[in-house]
């Protein structure tokens, strides 16, 4: 037998006393699905469903309970139903797969079965004994009572044929045993205490040797197991199988060999379950059973299967139950392999639990058998429920069983006889268990009367709901699929020692508690405390201030240079200023010049000289003064000869303005170009030729208005609240309804938005009607290209614009006495700029002289 | 969003004036773009009041103010008053009404535009005072020769040389270049503008 124990998970071998793996961690001892590896011997510790009792009790893992609890929980009357009644908290589906499939460990040797069926019964009568020794005054005679209606209960499902033969098959050894139990009751406790005292070093014992158990038979099975001794002296002398295994056969009492010819031989070929490959081999089991089983297994099964053949194994339904539970003792505890009598008071309380719920659960619509109808809603839900209970169920009812199904006093008792599998499954076998084996004995239907009917109570909505889908499937489920569910449905856990965690993910998803450490990660502590204080370094710091000082600076404004000599700065500006004015008064005082210096003569003066001179004489020519009183200086020189040849060609003058002041300026301006002319001979008046539009509000906005509808645009003028006259009903705009009805459109400007805008709103509005600009030199280059492209017709630009202009008429005007003194005034500010220069320069000169000569 | 009212009634506007620049349809150019203009003019016209009534209200919080300076406010409200009523009572149209615009508001005017003269050439002249370095330099050699190409002095110092006038020409055509870059950085500036106005993008009347 190995001495290792396989990792379910990664499947490498770890030692047998580990609880987890040492390569994946994964937890070896909570998981049930020890059972699962056929590697995996039997449980090493053979007190570990008792462990779980007590640790659903108290919440603890098993392997954790110190050793001064047990005794204490020992000496507390209602321990034992304590554990009960927590194992029938915890697991509630175990018994549904013990009966299912029960057996799942081969037995092969017929002797070992035989002593075992006596160990057990030495164990449950000791455990009887020891259980009834901790009950209270008042629950012994319940249980006495319940003891005694077991073999009535048998009794019940039984045909009348074979009914008394039962009664005296059941009667003589059971009540042998109670008997014996009885009369064992009120025995001194030294003898119980010997026993617990075993259970309390078990687990020390067990656990470094979990091999013992499987390479050795069990100590029911060895007749040299010193634990044997322990028994009961009735049991001690009723056991025939203390003494070699290999004459057990010969030693077997009559009543027990009785049995052998009357066995029925498993049917070959049957489909029994995988985990039964003991069937094959009951012929040879049945020199093993007792003579009281060996005649009941001919009766029930002539109850259930009249017309199976003689050579199978029959055994009656009780048995099966027991049978079952038995298994999945052996294999869920360690518990057949010792002589505890605990462990004997457990079984017989086990054997009275089930059997006693066969009374008061009704079998109505189920099988008659007693057990089976005691046992869960789960358990009635499988194949034998309702309308889909198998024919040889049915037959227990009818007495006849059905055709073509294998009946089940022939499949089960072989699978479920405790006499053929519990003494295999823990040396040879142990791989090939499954987890059905490992049902608690603490099963549902081994609950004690006060503990079935609650669960009773609580499962019969269920189980009504679950009959109703039962008709679909689960009916048609064979036994040995059934047994496929999971170990962790029938797994006896402990809500203590197991991680219920469910892997979510990764190549562990769906499995339960394998990776532990998540409950050893997750701890809570008090979260840290962090401190404000940042911690640097003294580098850190060091850079942390010249960043600091670096961006103080930059929030500084920078300080200007004061100047050194305030006063002399005015002094400097007043003697330029003096300069400036000296200068043009002298040269305005000059009068003209005959022969004054030539301007440069603009390419667009011309045009505009041609265009004037193009136009019908009369004709009406909007006037567009939009200049600032402070540019009035020069944009008045720069148009008073265009103005002054308008009015020599009788041209008809209407003024119009976006700038509030402009009425007035044009006023001035139409005023000065008539008196200047002396155009008062020629019949020119300015009443009647010149008309004021007034002031368009909006600035760029009523140019627009003004091209689309100029009679809306300048409705009043100025003229109509001095003479309460229609500007375009003056004389001066007859004729003119639109824009394209003046001859020619000139806008004097000191603006370059302005003339933009004229340019923009208004001259696409005009037609064929030329647009002319007059403009100051500052904004001439912003407005030249306008000429350039072709939509003003020609350009007069600042002084310069008008000398030449009055250069091309010939006619000496305003703009050539203006511009002597213009030129002038440049050449003074060219001398000032470059004396100071000079003087820069010399200061700096001087300075690199006096730095060097320093140095 | 702001003012959503406002924003919807300038896109609309923008629209139906725009689509009447470019479609000839005879409802939008003869009566809504007319009347949405004349709308605009007359709004103008009230803001030109309301700036009127603002800068009176600033002088006189600066005449109740005990603080030094209060004098030329007092003077701006007391020739505001003179000239508002010597215009309600002769009208515009008076020529002794205008005069006080000719006689006053052109001198100083003017007078600002002199003491802008004589700063200009005070900073010429110390232009390398403050700056020694190239663009200094670059603005000091261009302000010369525009200011003897604006003077005629070409042709005073140089005479009539061959080729002078092409040199002339070339010269006074440099700033026409500057302002072509200009005017199309306008144009540009102004049709992104009016199309960031007319997608609501831009929202200078939401306040």
């Amino acid at each position: 037998m190995p001495e290792t124990k396989r990792c379910p998970m990664c499947g490498k071998p770890n030692p047998a006393d580990a609880e987890v793996c040492q390569y994946c961690q994964a937890q070896l001892k909570p998981i049930v699905g020890d059972a699962k590896t056929p590697e995996t011997p039997a449980p090493k510790d053979e007190m570990d469903w008792l462990r779980e009792l007590a640790g659903s009790e108290e919440s603890q893992p098993a392997n954790e309970i110190p050793e001064e609890t047990e005794p204490a929980a020992l000496e507390d009357d209602s321990f034992l139903l304590n554990r009960l009644r927590s194992s029938s908290n915890i697991e509630d589906e175990a018994p549904k797969e013990a009966d299912t499939a029960p057996f799942s460990v081969p037995d092969d040797s017929e002797e070992e079965g035989n002593a075992d069926w006596l160990h057990i019964l030495e164990e449950s009568s000791a455990r009887k004994e020891s259980a009834d020794h901790d009950l209270s005054a008042e629950e012994k005679p319940d249980l006495d009572k319940w003891l005694e209606t077991l073999d009535k209960d048998n009794e019940q499902p039984l045909s009348s044929d074979t009914q008394e033969t039962d009664e005296t098959i059941k009667k003589k050894p059971r009540r042998k045993i109670t008997d014996r139990l009885k009369k064992e009751e009120h025995e001194p406790e030294t003898e119980m205490n010997g026993w617990l005292n075993t259970l309390r070093e078990e687990p020390d014992q067990a656990a470094p040797e979990p091999m013992e158990a499987t390479d050795s038979p069990a100590p029911f099975t060895s007749p040299a197991n010193d634990e044997n001794e322990a028994l009961p002296d009735w049991l001690n002398s009723e056991t025939p199988f203390s003494g070699d295994l290999k004459a057990a056969d010969t030693t077997l009492p009559d009543w027990l060999t009785e049995e052998k010819p009357e066995e029925a031989p498993a049917a070959p070929g049957e489909p029994v379950q995988a985990s039964q490959p003991a069937q094959t081999d009951q012929p040879a089991q049945k020199s093993d059973l007792p003579d009281w089983l060996q005649d009941m297994a001919p009766d029930s099964a002539a109850a259930a299967a009249p017309e199976a053949s003689a050579g199978q194994e029959v055994m009656p339904s009780w048995l099966q139950d027991e049978t079952s539970d038995a298994a999945s003792m052996e294999m869920d505890s360690p518990m057949f392999g010792d002589s505890d009598s605990d462990d004997q008071a457990d079984l017989l309380s086990g054997f009275h639990q089930k059997e006693k719920p066969a009374e008061e659960v009704p079998t109505e619509g189920l099988s008659a058998d007693p057990f089976t109808s005691a046992v869960s809603a789960e358990v009635s839900d499988a194949p034998f429920k309702g309308e889909d209970l198998p024919d040889w169920i049915k037959s227990q009812e009818d007495g006849t069983p059905a055709e073509g199904e294998i009946p089940a006093a022939e499949a089960e008792p072989l699978s479920a006889s405790p006499f053929m599998e519990n003494e295999q499954s823990e040396p040879e076998t142990a791989g090939e268990t499954t987890s059905e084996s490992y049902a608690h004995p603490f099963a549902a239907d081994n609950l004690p009367d006060w503990l079935e009917t609650e669960e009773a109570s609580e499962i019969l909505p269920e189980q009504a709901a679950k009959e109703e889908t039962a008709d679909l499937a689960p009916a048609q489920l064979p036994g040995w699929l059934a047994a496929m569910r999971p170990v962790e449905a029938v797994a006896p856990e402990s809500p203590g020692s197991l991680d219920e965690r469910i892997e979510k993910s990764g190549p562990l998803a769906g499995l339960r508690g394998v990776l532990p450490a998540d409950k050893q990660t997750i701890k809570y502590r008090k979260p840290p405390v962090y401190s404000v204080k940042l911690k640097m370094t003294e580098t850190q710091e060091a850079h942390a201030g010249m960043l600091e000082e670096l961006l103080k600076n930059e929030n500084k404004p920078s300080s200007a240079k004061r100047e050194s000599a305030q006063g002399s700065k005015r002094l400097m500006q007043l003697v330029v200023a003096l300069v400036l004015i000296v200068v043009l008064i002298i040269f305005r005082g000059a009068g003209l010049v005959d022969t004054p210096s030539r301007p440069y003569l603009s390419p667009f003066v011309t045009p505009f000289y041609d265009q004037i001179e193009s136009l019908t004489a009369g004709s009406p020519v909007l006037l567009a003064v939009d200049y600032e009183p402070g540019y009035a200086g020069e944009l008045k020189a720069a148009s008073n000869a265009a103005i002054q040849r308008l009015m020599q060609k009788q041209q008809r003058i209407a003024v119009i303005s976006t700038v509030p002041a402009g009425p007035a300026l044009a006023e001035d301006l139409l005023q000065q170009a008539y008196y200047s002319q002396q155009m008062i001979d020629s019949g020119y008046t300015l009443n009647t030729h010149t008309i004021s539009l007034g002031y368009l509000p909006g600035g760029i906005t009523s140019l627009k208005e003004l091209a689309l509808r100029p009679k809306q645009a300048a409705r009043y003028g100025l003229t109509v609240t001095h003479d309460g006259l229609i500007p375009w009903d003056h004389p001066a705009l007859e004729g003119v309804n639109s824009l394209t009805d003046f001859a020619a459109v000139i806008v004097i400007t000191d603006s370059v938005d302005t003339g933009r805008g004229w340019v923009e709103q208004v001259q696409p509005a005009l037609g064929s009607t030329p647009m002319l600009l007059i403009s100051s030199a500052q904004a001439a280059p912003m407005l030249e290209p306008y000429v350039q492209s072709g939509q003003l017709s020609g350009m007069l630009s600042g002084l310069a614009g008008s000398v030449s202009y009055e250069n091309i008429l010939q006619q000496p005007g305003t703009g050539q006495s203006y511009w002597i003194a213009f030129q002038g005034g440049i050449a003074v500010v060219i001398a000032l700029i470059l004396v100071g220069i000079l003087l820069e320069l010399f200061v700096i000169l001087i300075t690199s002289r006096r730095t060097q000569s320093e140095a | 969003m702001k003012a959503p009212v406002a924003t919807a009634i300038a896109i609309s506007v923008a629209v139906i004036l725009l689509m009447g620049s470019f479609l000839p349809i005879p409802l939008l150019q003869d009566v809504l773009q007319p009347y949405l203009l004349a709308c605009a003019v007359i709004v103008a016209g009230v803001a030109t009041l309301i700036g009127i009534y603002n800068l009176l209200s600033v002088h006189l919080g600066k005449l109740n103010a005990p603080k030094a300076g209060n004098l030329y406010s007092l003077f701006l409200l007391l020739a505001f008053l003179v000239t508002f009523i010597a215009g309600l009572w002769f009208t515009p149209a008076d020529a002794g009404f205008q005069r006080v615009v000719t006689h006053i508001q052109v001198p100083v005017e003017t007078s600002l535009l002199a003491v802008l003269a004589i700063s200009l050439t005070y900073t010429s002249l110390r232009l390398l005072k403050k700056r020694q370095d190239m663009m200094a330099w670059v603005f000091v050699v261009s302000t010369f020769v525009f200011l003897i190409a604006t003077g005629g002095y070409i042709g005073l110092l140089l005479g009539d040389v061959p080729g002078l006038r092409g040199f002339s020409n070339f010269i006074n055509s440099l700033p026409m270049a500057g302002a072509r870059g200009i005017l199309l950085g306008v144009g540009l500036g102004s049709l992104t503008t009016g199309l960031r106005i007319v997608f609501g993008a831009d929202r200078p009347y939401s306040g």
